[in-house]
């Protein structure tokens, strides 16, 4: 298994450690409930070294990047970060990611650590006939996200950089505790404020144990990729495997706001626009679930007796304390208020006789939006 | 936690001890409950249901995954602890070998709880042998 410059550290605070998609990465060092917790009411810091990070310069570095990506790299300012997704030429879903601009130096992509080395290949194969030169960064770079009302302050305490000019979605490079160079983005996968930093490996050490005794009046706290999900799913963001996959694509999963249908050519384009003609079979829809069992990714989801539908993800969301999950459902039934049924393997108490399931309805996504955010 | 000596023990992490009035008890262990760690619901079947060596007699969830719970003999169930059937852990979190118990069973055949089944001992080397 592959582990993270941190992988001492986790060890240190007693995290339970597990394989997520190759990696030896902590999943809880208390449990889901508090460290998710922390997130939404202090600060809590994530491991995320285990993510890609692949530069991307040289003369045509935009076009390459504007080919195989969904949203508009040459529009971006530099310092900019967008949501983008990268598509086969069937219009499917091989990964999602964060676009970072470093202007006409070039561009740096942040993939999902389960997607590393399909989304390398795929560069390599579409780089021809482009004057660029790519740089897989990752395993000599560590990468720490540091989420949840109290970063700004925690931020502050360690760097020069001016938060207040940081703005959402931006990047900088300053000194963070001694290091130059730094790179703060003020991006995260919590529904959240905060802010991620890329640092050189051996320095993440350093500075993970500095965040900690920095922050310990501030309320932070280690957060394991258990409360990751459970964050990420109530902030209603996608999680690649669940609720994306290139069986996927972005119009039924609610995307196209990341899709720029009117720049030039680019790879699943074409598919998009004919699948946009032809009309969706399915759409992302956000359940809430009555009943005390969670749905799994590929439950059956069932309306007058048919399954019409497949869960994508389900906790126990443990901010709003209400078994929520995402399934695919037909456009029709899309609306809020539509209710479905979950049917469970074994025995549920909270399942009436007569009825097929736990009772599931939909809900406006995301499940939780922080306090002020628009 | 001191794990009962005169119980025995499942790889999946049940326990089964056989009581004084030829009952076995059946529960799972404190490491089981510590590594689901974000419980959400025990579902648990009924009084006079039956239960066969090696099966699931019901299942236990956390926020992270669904897992059995494998009986480790056959036989009737006489009693279902009502307090843990559902989403009522903290006997389990505080007792998982006393207060935490899931079911009784009136064993077919009471032998059958060393067949195949761990001594705590073995049992301890196996979570020692898992820590690595």
């Amino acid at each position: 298994m592959r582990e993270t410059p941190l992988r001492e550290e986790h060890e240190k605070l007693g995290a339970r450690m597990v394989d997520f998609a190759g990696w030896f990465m902590p999943v809880t060092y208390t449990n889901i409930k508090e460290e998710h917790t922390r997130v939404r009411t202090k600060v809590g810091l994530f491991d995320v070294s285990h993510m890609g990070r692949y530069w991307i310069g040289g003369r045509d570095h935009m076009k390459l990047v504007d080919r195989i990506i969904t949203n508009d790299r040459a529009s971006m300012k530099p310092g900019q970060i967008r949501y983008s997704l990268i598509l086969n030429g069937q219009g499917g879903i091989l990964d999602d990611v964060l676009v970072y601009s470093m202007g006409d130096e070039g561009t740096l992509l942040v993939v999902n650590a389960g997607n590393r080395d399909v989304i390398w290949k795929w560069i390599e194969r579409e780089r021809k006939g482009f004057v660029v030169d790519i740089t897989d960064m990752s395993n000599d770079y560590a990468m720490i996200a540091m989420q949840g009302p109290e970063s700004v302050a925690l931020l502050n305490k360690i760097s020069e950089v001016d938060t207040k000019a940081l703005k959402y979605y931006y990047l900088t490079r300053g000194n963070v505790l001694g290091e130059h160079e730094v790179i703060v983005s003020r991006t995260g996968y919590t529904g959240e404020d905060g802010f991620e930093l890329i640092m050189p490996a051996n320095k993440a050490a350093h500075f993970w144990q500095e965040l900690m005794n920095v922050g310990r009046g501030l309320g932070v706290g280690p957060a394991g990729l258990g409360c990751r999900d459970t964050l990420r799913l109530e902030a209603g963001m996608p999680l690649h495997g669940h609720e994306i996959d290139d069986t996927t694509n972005p119009l039924e999963a609610g995307l196209d706001w990341a899709v720029k249908l009117k720049k030039d050519d680019f790879i699943g384009k074409q598919a998009t626009l004919d699948l946009k003609e032809k009309g969706l079979d399915r759409k992302l829809v956000g359940l809430n679930v009555v009943g005390k069992r969670i749905p799994r990714q590929h439950q059956e989801v069932i309306r007058d007796g048919k399954v019409v539908g497949e869960i994508c993800s389900g906790t126990l969301a443990p901010w709003l304390d209400d078994i929520i999950a995402t399934a695919y459902v037909p456009p029709t039934m899309g609306e809020v208020g539509m209710s479905f049924e979950i049917p469970f393997r074994s025995k549920t108490k909270s399942i009436k006789p007569g009825d097929n399931g736990q009772k599931a309805l939909v809900v406006p996504l995301p499940f939780y939006k922080r306090p002020g955010k628009k | 936690m001191a794990r009962p000596d005169n119980a025995r023990y499942l790889e999946s992490h049940e326990w089964g001890r056989l009581e004084g009035d030829g009952t076995v008890t059946i529960g799972i262990t404190d490491f089981a409950v510590d590594q689901l760690n974000d419980l959400t619901f025990v579902d648990l079947p009924e009084a006079g249901d039956k239960v066969t060596k090696g099966e699931a007699f019901g299942e236990i969830e956390s926020v992270k995954a669904v897992s059995d719970l494998i009986s480790p003999v056959s036989g009737e169930i006489t009693e279902v602890h009502s307090d843990v059937d559902g989403d009522d852990f903290s006997a389990l979190k505080t007792d998982a070998f006393g207060k935490g118990w899931l079911i009784k069973v009136k064993p077919d055949n009471a032998d059958e709880l060393n067949d195949g089944t761990k001594s705590l001992a073995e049992y301890e080397k196996q979570l020692e042998e898992e820590a690595h």
